[in-house]
This record gives structure tokens, sequence and C-alpha cells, in this order.
């Protein structure tokens, strides 16, 4: 391991104090001169023909200045997922449609003086529907005769891959490597389970918003609360079809994204309106909005089928996967894909078989959500690596440890798929999960807790322990590319333009980290400007758990040519050759002469007396593989049997992320991620009626966990160091959501004996589970 | 209508439509420390302190507010003395996305105020009406005991 | 619409006797724009009380719940069981400004107090053209006339000698109950003297009597708690609810009563 100056140390996050003081840096907290205010009318039906829609009463209203819907806008079709070009989403979906295709699509919208106008006028909105049979199960939306959901001759998709919308098939791949069934043949036990996870909603805080103005030039400025600017830029010029250069977004500070900021989802009608009207417009989500019309995680069902060998070897693994696309397939393939190309590599097995649907249904549309995929698949995995090491009656924590994949070693399922189709040939380079399983496991009190829960207490509560590993694949390799610009000032302080979009997770301290490092100059001599397309150079944006090790390598790149630029101007100062010279504490020094010229000096000279220039750079970065980050999870619980009621006790979790650049902040978003993770699995639910509507759309009936509800959380951070990363960084932003649903499912098993294959974990499904139990024993002592 | 009362101890006058909140009276007033985040009472972004107690001032009637005197983030500190919550939040990595924060602080404050000497649990209740998407709680607390101690109470 | 600040009763009674007018407490119970014409602030009557009297406790109507999970005087009584009612429900910042009055009068079906208050037997005064107590069950039973508002809570000091158990059931911590059970009892010797029971949640606040009769003068044991309770909840009309099953929810509150019978009753 090496030692750094400022990587690896906890600084604070270089907006943590503007924050703190409560300083009007978000999307919202700007008032513009005769702003508008948006408005969207939203679908009452799952599934409904708009026959006709009469907005005249509504324009009529003193103080509306637009009202759109299908009749009045271009129609592009296009894709809402916040991807790179050629989006590997279909192409299912357009500002306003004569079609709605779930509760809470969108109808029309008004742009007015007020909110409050606004809602007025969209209650003076007169549609006429025709409602459609709708389908919601996943399970029937592929049957012959279920209604079609994109029936419209021009939904596709851009990239040469499987579509059938007539049969309501957004995506389908299957693949195997080695040969499942011999696999099946080898193994001494076979296992076989179907798995169920529901919808879950990104609950960021700041909800969606987008403020659209002019600048001087009459060019249209995107003020907007997204993970991908660039890709908001592309899209937004797309739907309104004008050039991507009378488009400027500019990304504030976020109010939080796991991903529901990663789509298009407001600013194409909010610039539209802005653009008809001439007006600045303003458009907010409510809270009931980011629910109904926002995205979610893909709920999955998956049927699962493995052999093991009584020495403990996997023979074989096979995983079918139904994703629920939701009304519109954005995000539908990759996240899908996901399930197989960042899950499976985790295990150790020749025989892996994998196929794959996503269908559309008349909910929701799916989305990214942090964990895209894997989290779905690590649950079942989770469980059944659970089984399978009771079945062999081995201690799970060495069943874990023989069946992952360790450093040095691949997996086939690499090369065979990555999110977007085929992937890339790779090693492990760098692994710490076995010795995240020990530290884990010794921290937590895995075997200890173990045998004192072997006796339970009296009551009706029971105690027990559950454990389960994950792994997460950073960037989509051979696709994601970020790029950072920075430019020398007269002081020997730093400009650093950054595409890279801080949603709150650190992103700009920890890119200052590390071009800080990179120079040896404090972090404070590093001015951070991200994600402006007008000003930063091109990043793909917060996703696929990639900003500190691509966004990260391109800093680095940035700061190593400046340095080489600096060393130029000081061999000329100093006169020696450059390779006696090296950088040290914002000064360079010559290892000869002992010599020294400060980068003040060194960047005046530069500027104002001397074959003046500007020090400045911009460098690139191409994601080659996706590196692995990998993490151990431990979950102590009490089941009321009773009740049926699960507490999660303490939680532990074991982490490998490589090099941590900033030791806090890698441990807030691993306490976020488990955090997220464990309301996901036992209180966060989406009810829908008969029709389709979400009966629950508000925090008081969508509950997440507040303070009093937490377990006690540790968070071990076991170094590895990759070479491909900066500073030997991999990444962190997503691979700790992928572990409470596994973890806590086989603890609830081992209190009470039953395997919750379906979630969220409520108190009804366990007391129902536990009673099917007590049934069966009945029947099994006759 | 029309009401007085002092807000981070200066008196104001506000003007304001009777059914509107207090809520978006402080933010038009320029208090944007006062975020908007459910509109229903549910996750605490809109956190003020009124006469010594955290409220949601997103159910909270501008009109109840008369003659009261309220306190917003922008009213405990500043860049050259902030308050030490706003330093431990910094510190101890409380802070990711940030929109929470100044409901998180305000709560905190509010109980710091009554009871300098916290225990864990009383951190977490004071809290308990602020949701956090980005931190898991767990740096929240730990920020919020540190404060304590600096502030001069002693760790239970 | 206009906002009131009446600083007499004889004025909060003459305002709220208009039509379309609304008496706002705490105001928490405003998530959408009332229609209304006339907000009644109630706040500034000197309302905010805990009176200790020589035979009863009187709690001004807009009383906080934060001032009842605070308040010593109610602690003594019965177990504490209105502390832990006020201190267990919603969040920090809604029991600052949430009233013992506007929680009775908003008639939620998740309200902490109603419960807890039933098994104390209070009552509540109802100040309009004319001054009326009744109990509180009998609240839940009729109907305000105009003008009318609550303004103090009575609870009798002779009802609150026993011990008295409340629990609330939700999801997460800072959720509206799910189901609340309150419970009070009395004993002489081997045998119970006085059993009280209400829930809500499942239904509006309501005394379950099956229960109360069915222990009443007994030597509590399992058999006859389960037999009783089981028998009782059976019997109860529950409200509609997506969250849960009615089977479910039927068997939750049978299982939480008894819990809080047993604390109450058995010591555990």
């Amino acid at each position: 391991m090496r030692e750094f100056k400022v990587v690896g140390k906890s600084v604070p996050k270089v907006d943590a104090f503007s924050l703190a003081l409560g300083k009007p840096l978000f999307a919202d907290d700007i008032e513009l001169r005769g702003m508008l205010h948006a408005k969207i009318l939203w679908s009452p039906h799952a599934h409904a023909r708009i026959k006709n829609i009469d907005t005249s009463k509504a324009e009529a209203l003193p103080g509306v200045h637009a009202v759109f819907c299908y009749k009045n806008v271009p129609r592009v079709i296009h894709t809402s997922a916040g991807q790179g070009w050629p989006e590997p989403s279909p192409y299912d979906v357009v500002m306003f449609d004569n079609k709605v295709r779930h509760v809470g699509d969108r109808v029309a919208a008004v742009a007015a003086e007020t909110e409050e106008i606004a809602e007025k006028a969209l209650r003076l909105i007169k549609v006429e529907y025709e409602p459609l049979p709708a389908v919601f199960d996943p399970e029937r939306a592929m049957d012959e005769g279920a209604p079609v959901i994109h029936d419209e001759p021009d939904c596709k998709y851009i990239i040469p891959v499987f579509y059938d919308p007539k049969h309501n098939h957004c995506a389908h791949i299957d693949l195997e490597v080695g040969n499942f069934e011999q696999g099946i043949k080898e193994a001494d036990f076979v296992i076989e389970h179907k798995f169920k996870t529901h919808h879950e909603q990104h609950c960021s805080l700041e909800p969606h918003t987008c403020i659209c103005y002019f600048d001087h030039a009459g060019r249209l400025v995107v003020r907007t609360s997204t993970q991908v600017p660039f890709h908001v830029r592309r899209i937004v010029a797309q739907c309104l079809q004008v050039p991507v250069r009378m488009i400027r977004v500019i990304k504030p500070r976020i109010g939080g994204g796991f991903g529901g900021k990663q789509e298009v989802l407001i600013e194409d009608v909010c610039t539209m309106l802005a653009m008809r009207t001439k007006r600045p417009v303003r458009l907010v989500y409510t809270r009931g909005e980011e629910f109904t019309s926002a995205r979610v995680r893909h709920p999955m069902v998956m049927w699962v089928k493995t052999g093991v060998r009584k020495d403990g070897t996997l023979t074989a693994i096979q995983l079918k996967v139904l994703s629920n696309a939701g009304a519109y397939g954005s995000h539908a393939m990759t996240v899908m894909n996901n399930t197989c190309a960042k899950a499976l590599p985790l295990f150790h097995c020749e025989n892996i078989k994998w196929i794959a649907d996503a269908v559309y249904t008349n909910l929701v549309p799916g989305g990214a959500y942090r964990g895209y995929g894997v989290t779905q698949a690590a649950f079942p995995m989770g469980v059944m690596m659970d089984k399978m090491a009771e079945t062999i009656g081995m201690d799970p924590v060495d069943f874990w440890k023989m069946n992952t994949i360790k450093k040095g070693e691949t997996s086939p399922i690499f090369k065979a798929l990555s999110e977007t189709g085929k992937g890339v040939e790779m090693i492990v380079e760098s692994c710490s999960l076995p010795e995240c399983i020990d530290r884990g496991a010794e921290i937590f009190g895995w075997r200890e807790k173990r045998e004192r829960y072997k006796n339970q207490p009296k009551g009706p509560v029971k105690y027990a322990v559950g454990m389960s590993c994950m792994v997460q694949g950073g960037t989509v390799p051979l696709i994601d590319m970020a790029s950072a610009f920075a430019k020398m000032n007269d002081d020997g302080s730093f400009n650093l333009l950054i595409g890279a979009t801080d949603l709150g997770t650190g992103a700009d301290t920890v890119l200052a980290q590390i071009f800080a490092e990179t120079l040896d100059i404090p972090v404070e001599d590093v001015i951070v400007y991200p994600s402006d397309t007008d000003i930063t150079p091109f990043d793909k944006g917060a996703y696929a758990s990639g900003t500190t090790y691509l966004s990260g390598m391109a800093v680095l790149k940035t700061a190593e040519k400046i340095k080489e630029q600096i060393l130029n101007v000081a061999a000329d100062m100093l006169g020696e050759p450059k390779e006696d010279l090296r950088i040290e504490n914002k000064a360079v020094i010559s290892s000869k002469s002992g010599k020294r010229v400060e980068f003040s000096q060194i960047v005046k000279r530069a500027l104002y007396s001397k074959d003046q220039f500007q020090i400045a750079a911009i460098a690139s970065e191409l994601s080659r593989l996706p590196p692995q980050s990998f993490a151990a999870h431990f979950a102590e619980v009490a089941v009321d049997t009773e009740t049926g009621q699960v507490k999660v006790l303490s939680y532990v979790a074991a982490v490998d992320c490589g090099t941590a650049v900033n030791p806090k902040l890698v441990e807030g978003q691993v306490e976020g991620a488990i955090l997220n993770g464990i309301s996901y699995a036992l209180t966060e639910e989406f009810f829908f009626d008969d029709k389709g509507r979400m009966l629950n759309p508000s925090f008081s009936d969508y509950k997440i966990f507040s303070a009093p509800d937490i377990p006690k959380i540790t968070t071990i951070l076991v170094p590895s160091y990759e070479p491909t990363g900066p500073y030997g960084a991999k990444t962190v932003g997503e691979v700790n959501i992928n572990g409470p649903l596994p973890a806590i499912s086989n603890a609830i098993y081992n209190a009470v004996g039953i395997r919750l294959c379906d979630t969220p974990f409520t108190p009804e499904r366990v007391l129902r589970s536990l009673k099917e139990k007590e049934k069966k024993g009945q029947t099994g002592q006759r | 209508m029309e009401i007085t009362c002092k807000i981070n101890n200066v008196e104001k006058r506000l003007v304001f439509e009777p059914h509107e909140r207090l809520l978006d009276v402080l933010r038009r007033e320029g208090y944007d420390g006062v975020k908007n985040g459910c509109s229903a009472g549910d996750c605490g972004t809109c956190t003020v302190i009124v006469n010594g107690r955290a409220v949601k001032s997103c159910l909270m009637f501008a009109a109840q507010a008369k003659d009261e005197e309220i306190t917003t983030i922008e009213g405990i500190g500043t860049d050259e003395n902030p308050h030490p919550l706003q330093q431990t939040f910094v510190e101890t990595g409380a802070i990711q996305c940030g929109f929470c924060t100044p409901g998180m602080i305000l709560s905190a404050k509010a109980l710091l105020d009554k009871n300098p000497n916290p225990t864990e649990d009383e951190i977490k209740r004071a809290i308990e009406g602020n949701l956090c998407r980005c931190t898991g709680y767990v740096k929240i607390i730990e920020a919020v005991k540190l404060a304590s101690m600096r502030m001069g109470g002693r760790r239970k | 619409m206009e906002f009131h600040y009446p600083r007499t009763v004889k004025k909060t009674v003459a305002l709220l006797r208009r039509p379309s007018s609304l008496a706002v407490a705490g105001g928490t119970s405003f998530i959408v724009k009332p229609r209304a014409e006339h907000l009644v602030d109630l706040t500034r009557l000197e309302l905010n009380y805990i009176r200790d009297k020589k035979t009863e406790v009187l709690i001004g109507a807009t009383t906080t719940a934060t001032n009842i999970s605070e308040s010593q005087v109610l602690g003594r009584l019965a177990s504490g069981i209105l502390r832990a009612a006020s201190s267990i429900m919603a969040d920090t910042q809604l029991r600052n400004v949430i009233t013992v009055g506007g929680d009775i009068a908003c008639r939620y079906i998740w309200a902490n107090l109603p419960p807890a208050l039933m098994v104390l037997d209070a009552r509540l005064k109802i100040v309009g053209s004319k001054e009326r107590v009744i109990p509180i069950e009998k609240f839940f039973k009729s109907r305000l006339q105009p003008g009318e508002f609550i303004s103090e809570v009575i609870v009798p000091k002779k009802s609150t000698k026993g011990k008295g158990a409340f629990i609330k059931f939700s999801r997460t911590k800072s959720e509206y109950s799910l189901i609340t059970v309150a419970v009070y009892a009395e004993r002489l010797g081997k045998k119970t003297s006085v059993v009280r029971v209400a829930v809500s949640g499942n239904t509006p606040p309501t005394r379950i009597k099956a229960i109360e009769v069915g222990l009443q003068g007994k030597v509590i044991t399992e058999e006859l708690l389960e037999r009783t309770t089981m028998k009782a909840v059976a019997q109860l009309q529950l409200t509609e609810s997506y969250i849960f099953s009615e089977d479910y929810r039927r068997e939750l509150l049978g299982t939480l009563l008894k819990r809080g019978l047993k604390k109450v009753l058995m010591g555990g």
C-alpha cells in the first residue's frame, strides 16, 4: 500500500460548509423576474387512448401562458433514460402522446404566472379518454391477447437488439457459459427457488427540479437537478428539435439522486414551455409525483437453480429473470443485463446459464436505481448460497470464501456480457473480499453470535444472524468516458473544471483530492467547478459507480499534464534538466542542487514574464474494464414471532473499494446504502389498487427509516489496490445496497426457520410464513 | 394579511394570504435554507425553530407566526462565526447532499438548547422527524454528539 | 379567507358560530388548503396548561403533546400512560405543535391520545353557547355544534390509581399508529376490580367493553385472557386498510391487547 499526502485523508467536503449554513445552492433556490410556474396533468387511467383534449378553457384563464398536449408539440420519439448515445434503451416515449400507459403518465402541461393558476388551469382541461384493458402482472404481460402497451409504429431501439413491443416484450438476452446441465449432473444437491423483488422509489429529499431561462444570446439555459447534464443537453436538443449549441445545462448542488435523476424526466417539457413563452419557467415535482410519475427500481421475478457438491464446489447456476419495466423501457435492458453482467462474476462456477426478459406493464416505469439490477440478483444469489451452505453443512462464511472470485482470477461472464451487450475480458487485479469476510465476521462476532443464538431466550422474540457477500462492477467498459480541464492561477491555485456530477456524494471533493495529490498541493488550492455544459468538458455523468474511478483518472491525467508544464518552466528558470526536478509542497525542487522555485513564481513567469502561456491541460479517460468492488455484510435480527415484525439490531459491512480516497465520505456512502437497503427490505412498499393506482404516494405511507429506526451500523474498510484506478481506488457508490435483502433474509431464516423469497419482509409476510411452516411441520409429524 | 414577528432576531413585517404556509412565505422572503421536500409534514426539510421548539413550517399557517420568534438556518451562524453544529456537521461527514441539513441542524439545535447533554436515544428522537436518504444518520448523530461536547455538555 | 386571533372564549365562540369557520390549534391537520372563510386561532386563549387539582387533573385543550410527554403530574397517573401515548406519537416537530384538543377533535383513526384518555375515564369540557362536560367516548359518538370547541380535558384522579399500558404498532417508529392499544386496570387482592381497554387504528377510538366485562372481578389466567380477548376481537368491525390484510390486523390486535393486558394484570 502506498502512503499519500491528500488521498486517503478525510478532508471535509468542499461544499459542506456552505450547505451547513443553508446557502441558496439548489436548483430551486433562485428567483427570476417574470418566471412562470409549470404543472403537469397526469393520467388517472392505467391504459387509455386520448380521444380528444379541449384546452381552450385553460388557455383562456388569465395568467396562463401556455398549455401543451399531444396536439401542439412535435412528436419526437426518444428515450428519457440519461444514457450515452446511441442509448441502449428503447425509443418509446414522446413529450405528449395521444395514449397514456400508466396512472401518472403525462397528459398535458401548463405554464402560468403562479402555481395556483397553473393548478387551476389543469382542472379546466377536458380530456376524453377511451380506457383500454391494462396488464399489471409481468408474468401475464406476454400472454397471447394481452393488451399491447406500445402499439405506436415508431417505437424502436436504435441499436441492434431484440425488441418485440407487439408482445410487450421490451428486452431479451440469454447466455450460457460452460454447460449448465452438465454442472447439475455433477452436483450432489440441486436447489431451486422462485424469488420476487418489489418496487422502490429513490426518495431523494430534493424533488426533481428544473428552471429554464434565456441567456444574453438567446440560448436556453437549463438549471436542473440531474445526474447527467451532458445527456440532458443532448436529449433536450433532440426533443425540442434545436441544435445542441442552443442549450446550456447547469447542475447546481443536487439534493440526492440515487439513479432517479439519471433520467430526462422534466427538462424536455420545461424547456419547451420556456421556448414557446419566451419566459423563464420553473417546474418542480411534488412528493406525490415523485412516486407516481418518476422512476422506480425494476421489480423482478427470478427463478434460480443451483448445483453444489458435498465438498462445497458450486457446479452450476441458472438464473432466469423477468423484469417489470413498467410503461416505458427506460434502462430496462441494461438493468436486466446487470443481473448477470455485474452480479454473477462474484461466483466461482464454470457452468452458468442466464435467461432474461423485460416486459412492459401498465405500472410506473422502472429506471436507474443505485444497484441497477445487481441489487435484484444479489438477493436470490445470497439466499441460495446460504441454503447450499446449510445443505452441505458448511458455515456460510467458509462457503462464501470458497466460492467467490479472487485476485488474479477471471470470470467468463466478463467477456460474455456487459450492461449494454458484449463484455470485455478482464482479470480481477484487486480483491480483498476474503479479508472482508474474515474481518467482518470477527468484528461482528459471527461465530460467537451463532453459538449464542443456538439457545433462544424465552418469549416471542427470536434472534439470529445472517450474512451475504456482494460485488458491483463500476462503469460501462468501452462506452463511459470522463474528462477534466485545469488551469493554473497567479497564486499557484488551480481551477479544476470537471464534467463529473456531484449529487451530494462528495465527488467534487474526491476529485480535488486526486488533483491535489498529483501536484502535491493542499486541497484548498483546487477550485472545483463542476457540470456546466458550456464550461466544463464532457463526462458521462454520475452513474454506474464511475466517478471516483473514471473521472478520477481523467483528473489524475490532467494533473500529470500540468505537472509536465510546470516542470518545463521550472527547468528553464533553474537552468537544470527536468529529470533532476521534482514537485513538493507547491514548489519545484532540484534533487541535485537543492534549489527551489515556488509554484507562484513559476506561474507568474508563465503568465507575465517569458514565453508567456497559460499552464493548462485537458485529459479524458475511457473505461477499459469495470473494476470490481466487493463487500461482506453481516446482520443481526430480532423476529417477533407473534407480530411478525423484524428488527435489525446490528449490521456490519466490510468493504473493498480499493483505496478509500476519502475514508469518511466512503463510510458515508456505505452507511447510506445499507440503511436504504434495510428499509427497502423491511418497510418500503408500493401499494396499487386493481386499477393500477398507487395508494401510498407520500412519505407518511411509503416508509423510509428515520434515526430511531436504525440499527448499530459498523463500516470496515479493507483496502486493496486497483492498478487501473486513481491511486488504487475503485468504486463504492452502489455495492453496499446489495447486501441487506439477502443478509436479513438469511438471518430471519436462522432465527425462525423460514426462507423469505419474496420482498419486503413485512410483519404480515413473516407471520404468514411462520404459520405455513407450522402447518407443514404438523403434517410432517403425522 | 399582515403580521409582525421576529425572524433571526430581526423584527419583520410579513404580508401574505391567510391560507399561505409559513414555509412558502419564508422562502419568498429569501430564507432559502428552509427547504420543501414534501409539503406534507413528513420529511422535516422545512424545519424552523419557533419560540425555542422545532416545528415543520409546511404544516403551519404563516398567520400562526404572529408575534412569535422564528429561527431559520440563516440565523444561527455565519461564514465567520458558524454554530458549533454547523462546524461538526462539516467535520464528521454528516453532510452529503445537504438538502436535509438545515432542518436537521435546527432540530438538533432545539434539542441542545434544552438538553445540552443528550443521550444517543435522545438525539435520535430529536431528529426523528427529519428524513435523510444519503447518510444513514450515523454521522449526523455523531455530529450532534460532538457539538454537545464542544458546547459544554458532559457526555453520558 | 380571514385569520382571527381571539383572546377570549366568548369571542372565539362567536367567530366559530359563523358559517365556514374552522378552529386552528397546532395546524398540522391542514395539509391541503382548508375550504373555509374563517380560521380561528385557539392558541392565544391561555389554554396551554396542566393543573393538578385535588380530585382531577385538568389539561387545557391547546396543551401540546410535548408538554404532556414532559409533565411530572401526568407521569404519576396510571403508570404514566398519557406520557407514553404522547411521547411515541408522530415525531418531535409534530409533537411540539399537536394539541390534545386537536388530537381529539380531528377524530383521526390513528390518534394516540383518545384511547389513552378513554381508559382513564376522561371527560371533555366543551364550550359554546353553553358549557357542557361529556365523557370522551361520547364525543366520538356525537358532533360538535356550531360555535363549540373543546376547551379542556378532565382526568379524574380516582380512575388513575391502577396500572396503565400503552402500545403503538407501526412500521417505522415515527409512523402514525396502525394499531393503538390502551389498557388500564386495578386489582383488589387476587382479582381485578377495574379493567378498561380502548383501541384505535383499526377502528375509530373505542372502548372494548366485551373484554372489560369478561375480565372484571376475575382471577386472571393466560387462558382467560386469551379466550376473552380473541372473542372480543373477532366481533370488532375493522376499517379498510391496504397495508395489511384484515385477518392479519385482527390477529395483531389480539396479540397487542393480550400484551397490554398481561403487562397491567400479570406484570409481564
